[in-house]
């Protein structure tokens, strides 16, 4: 009895471990899996299709290794763990937290923050998505200037580089669309800084923003309009303007940026107490999925949104523009870590805003989703107001804007989109492909207010 | 597939155990780890496994013929046709776009690039191959007459793709005859999770560190930074690396195999030719026993052979200028301690002669880390504040006091930590009694510890994406 319990002892190293090993795996196989991660806000990896190609080429089995880690057992929690954990590395500066992109983003599904996700269009969008970000390296160009997020002040900050070969490039691209669209049309153009000159603390250097965009207006073609958005919002900066969880403006911020474009532009802005302004509280962003950190989730933020006193109808259209459904302006059910949503209800191809202006004026607007706070109130001033985004429409912009025939275009873009060499080839794209326009078909389809997709983010 | 992955760990590891250890057959355990072993390697390399079955079938032809005719001049046919063989697909896949694009470069012609994607572990399991042949023509080993147990040697998956290179002779009649022992079982578990810890939670964390400083733009980074950078590249290459020899390892204990040390702290030799003999030993065996010796050894042309021996041993590592670069840096410095210095370290505190190694180890580690000449000449320019880069940044103080600790640990890592611990234990007579515990619990913490990282490291949150 007694040998049997020295050789259990000495054993109990081996047992344990295999022991270990086989439990998880059981429980892997046995335990329900989810879908998407919401704090992730992406699709998690589901088992892959077997298909010759994918089995050849190795990515078969690479899918199986990343469902695997995609649907490990307690995932959350043990993520949760993790970031516990690697706080032990060192002191961490009560007052500025360093976070830092180490990886490069495998590529996955998105997941639409568009409410009306029921919409099979949405579903069918989803799909090509997929397969555009596969097909293309999108991912890793979009955010390829960006490093590190600190948190400082219970604020997530992105530290900005620019590089002026890539806002030369950025310059000329915008010169082609003049030159292209010929002296008729006004071609306006405005940086929008991140907030990061505004908001670092001092020990850092401060005027990266600043710097850039004033290179790149320098060397812009001086038939164009260069929106000062830096200028006015830098007059505010003590204000609401950039969010402490997000990576996003507010709606305030963007307020100020109409300022600036209007000085551009000639137009008598409205004050701001002609706005409904509403709110939408416990706002948490991607800046916190990002750090994790607890100052900010104790630090919650509010959209807040202003609402045009125009009557609006608003279109969507697919990425080659043949379909073409309604929307509108404001998606006012937008909630919990969707609520930049509020702004367009997402990011579509191409949006067509028809206001109650009668003045005959149409502006174009090519935006990411910086642009979604800042383009309704141009719907103020515009009778047809145009809204594509950089990433997912897939049409020739100078037809459009002979089609429609458009006088105003406007590039409504942040610092870091800028600063992409994505940015200026997919732009590029737009002007000197061919992709041929078909009248679209208008449908009117109910959206259902009420199938808001709770993506249990709101749990 | 790679050990650090929790497909591997949860799945295919415990897989490979229970069906082991269900049987009592040797053969049949043979036949079941070929199997796994041919599933590992295909998961990262589906095609390239019929080549690794191919490469293993001619050697274990050839090393038939060559113990057929032994002695007699026609033996030396099998061994040539090994070596082309190997040498030949080693550069067909892993050197042909370097020596187009050089002969382009020299001839001003334009040769098209072949553009082969190198298979997963072709440089190691070639020279495990070429060792094999070579010891049998030199008639040190008996020739395998079974075909399964040959590829079990050479797809063994513990050692497949990223060594050690063991040699035939090491494991010759573990083949055959295994003994299953409770210690060494006990032993390979408790050696697997120090690789898995040495690989997850210091290696990876080592490369997220590095990667932000020394593959970013070159010119945002200040002088510290980029030695922050490279020296933990240092930290990164040697645990990455190492913790990987020690999983395979532990693995082979527990399968009843016994493969040679591939590292013996590297980091605390005194003197690079020191470094050599801790770093990589069953490269630097290889090289030693086929190339140098062969060449004349110590014996004549010593500056030649071991100019030869570390341009191949830096070319081994990669089909790029800057590896040849950095195995002729070692081999002169080499060279130098031969003639020169070995007499005056000798006489030198040990803390400087520790020094004086770790510097040009690290040192080594840039030529090895850039490929583009540019890059690396900058980044020298750098390091030795010669460009007009800032002394360092608030953001790089930063980064060195969030993660002072586990530079700590990775410092105390380094040196044999685990054997003096364990020396200590069991020198004191109340704790002797719990040295199995402290084990266990050891082997938990390390084994919980890596595998909440490796979870953790799957967190992606999609952000820059929706710009």
């Amino acid at each position: 009895m007694k040998t049997f319990f020295i050789n259990l002892y000495s054993r109990l190293n081996t047992f344990l471990f295999v022991i270990i090993l086989i439990t998880v795996g059981v429980l892997f196989l046995v335990l329900p899996k989810e879908k998407i991660s919401v704090d992730e806000k992406r699709a998690l990896k589901q088992f892959p299709v077997l298909t010759e190609e994918r089995l050849l080429s190795g990515k078969y089995f690479e899918d199986i290794d990343l469902y695997y880690s995609d649907n490990f057992i307690y995932r959350n929690d043990i993520i949760e763990f993790a970031t516990e954990i690697k706080k032990y590395k060192g002191i961490k500066n009560e007052e500025i937290q360093y976070f830092t992109k180490t990886k490069a983003i495998p590529k996955t599904t998105i997941i639409k923050v568009t409410p009306n996700k029921t919409d099979d269009y949405n579903a069918k969008k989803g799909n090509e998505m997929l397969d555009d970000s596969t097909a293309t390296d999108t991912t890793s160009e979009a955010y390829e200037n960006i490093n590190s997020v600190i948190v400082y002040k219970r604020r997530a900050i992105q530290i900005f580089n620019g590089s002026r070969k890539k806002l030369s490039k950025f310059a000329a691209l915008i010169s082609n669309y003049k030159t292209a669209l010929g002296p008729n049309v006004n071609v306006y153009c405005m940086a929008i800084p991140v907030g990061s000159d505004f908001n670092l603390p001092n020990s850092f250097k401060k005027d990266r923003e600043k710097t850039s965009i004033n290179y790149l207006y320098s060397i812009m073609n001086s038939s164009i309009k260069c929106v000062k958005a830096y200028d006015e919002l830098e007059k505010h900066q003590h204000e609401y303007i950039q969010f402490n969880t997000d990576h996003h403006w507010t709606g305030r911020g963007a307020y100020y940026a109409y300022l600036a474009f209007c000085g551009s532009a000639g137009i008598e802005p409205l004050a701001i107490e002609k706005f409904e302004i509403k709110k939408i509280n416990n706002f948490i962003g991607t800046l916190y999925n990002f750090t994790r950190s607890e100052d900010l989730k104790q630090n919650k933020d509010y959209v807040e949104y202003f609402k045009i006193p125009n009557a609006t109808k608003a279109t969507y259209f697919n990425e080659n523009l043949t379909i073409e459904k309604k929307t509108k302006l404001y998606s006012e059910y937008a909630r919990g870590g969707n609520s930049y949503g509020v702004f367009l209800g997402g990011d579509y191809p191409m949006m067509h805003i028809k206001s109650d202006v009668k003045n005959g004026q149409k502006i174009l607007i090519i935006k990411d989703s910086y642009g979604n706070a800042f383009s309704p109130f141009l719907c103020a001033h515009y009778e047809d107001v145009y809204i594509v985004d950089y990433r997912y429409l897939k049409s020739n912009i100078k037809n459009i804007m002979k089609k429609y025939s458009i006088n105003n275009i406007v590039f409504a873009h942040n610092v870091f989109v800028i600063n992409s060499s994505y940015t200026t080839y997919q732009e590029n794209k737009f002007l000197n492909s061919n992709f041929n326009i078909t009248p679209p078909k208008t449908e009117s389809v109910k959206i259902k207010k009420d199938t808001v997709v709770k993506t249990k983010n709101e749990k | 597939m790679v050990f650090s992955s929790l497909f591997f760990i949860f799945l295919f590891l415990p897989l490979n155990l229970i069906f082991y250890f269900s049987v009592k057959n040797r053969k049949i355990k043979n036949i079941i780890l070929v199997l796994f072993s041919l599933l590992f390697y295909a998961w990262g390399e589906p095609i390239w496994v019929g080549l690794l079955i191919l490469s293993s079938f001619i050697d274990y032809i050839n090393g038939l013929f060559i113990e057929k005719h032994f002695g007699k001049p026609i033996a030396k046919l099998g061994l040539y046709s090994t070596l082309i063989f190997n040498l030949g697909i080693l550069i067909t896949f892993k050197y042909s776009d370097f020596i187009v694009q050089n002969v382009n470069a020299i001839t001003n012609l334009n040769f098209k690039e072949p553009g082969f994607l190198m298979p997963i572990g072709i440089s190691f399991y070639a020279f495990q191959t070429i060792s094999y042949t070579i010891d049998v023509y030199r008639g040190e080993v008996k020739a395998q007459k079974s075909f399964l147990n040959f590829l079990l040697f050479v797809s063994l998956y513990h050692q497949l793709v990223a060594g050690p290179i063991v040699r035939y002779s090491h494991i010759a009649q573990e083949i055959n005859e295994r003994i299953f022992s409770w210690t060494d079982f006990n032993n390979g578990v408790s050696r697997f999770c120090i690789g898995l810890f040495k690989k997850v939670c210091i290696a990876n964390i080592a490369g997220e560190i590095c990667s932000h400083y020394l593959s970013s733009d070159l010119t945002n980074i200040t002088v510290l930074g980029g030695w922050l950078g490279i020296i933990t590249y240092s930290i990164q290459i040697y645990f990455d690396f190492s913790g990987y020899s020690d999983m395979a390892i532990g693995m082979g204990w527990m399968f009843g195999f016994h493969y040679h040390e591939n590292f013996k702290y590297p980091y605390i030799s005194t003197s690079i030719t020191d470094f050599w003999r801790r770093w990589h030993i069953s490269l630097g065996t290889f090289f030693k026993d086929y190339v140098y010796i062969p060449l004349g050894g110590n014996k004549k042309y010593i500056f030649r052979n071991i100019l030869i021996v570390w341009a191949l041993t830096g070319l081994w590592h990669g089909a790029s200028w800057n590896f040849i670069i950095w195995g002729m840096y070692f081999g002169i410095l080499l060279l130098i301690e031969k003639v020169l210095l070995n007499t005056i370290l000798k006489r030198l505190p040990r803390i400087i002669t520790h020094i004086y190694a770790l510097f040009f180890i690290i040192i080594g580690w840039a030529i090895f880390y850039f490929t583009d000449f540019n890059q690396l000449i900058y980044f020298m320019k750098l390091l030795f504040n010669f460009t007009n880069q800032e002394l360092y940044t608030l953001e790089v103080e930063n980064m060195f006091f969030e993660n002072i600790y586990w530079l700590g640990l990775a410092f105390i890592l380094c040196v044999p930590i685990y054997t003096w611990f364990y020396k200590f234990i069991n020198s004191i007579s109340t704790l002797k009694h719990f040295v199995p515990l402290i084990t266990i619990v050891l082997n938990v913490f390390l084994l919980t510890c890596s595998v909440i990282l490796l979870v953790g490291s799957s967190y992606n949150p999609f952000i820059y994406f929706r710009f």
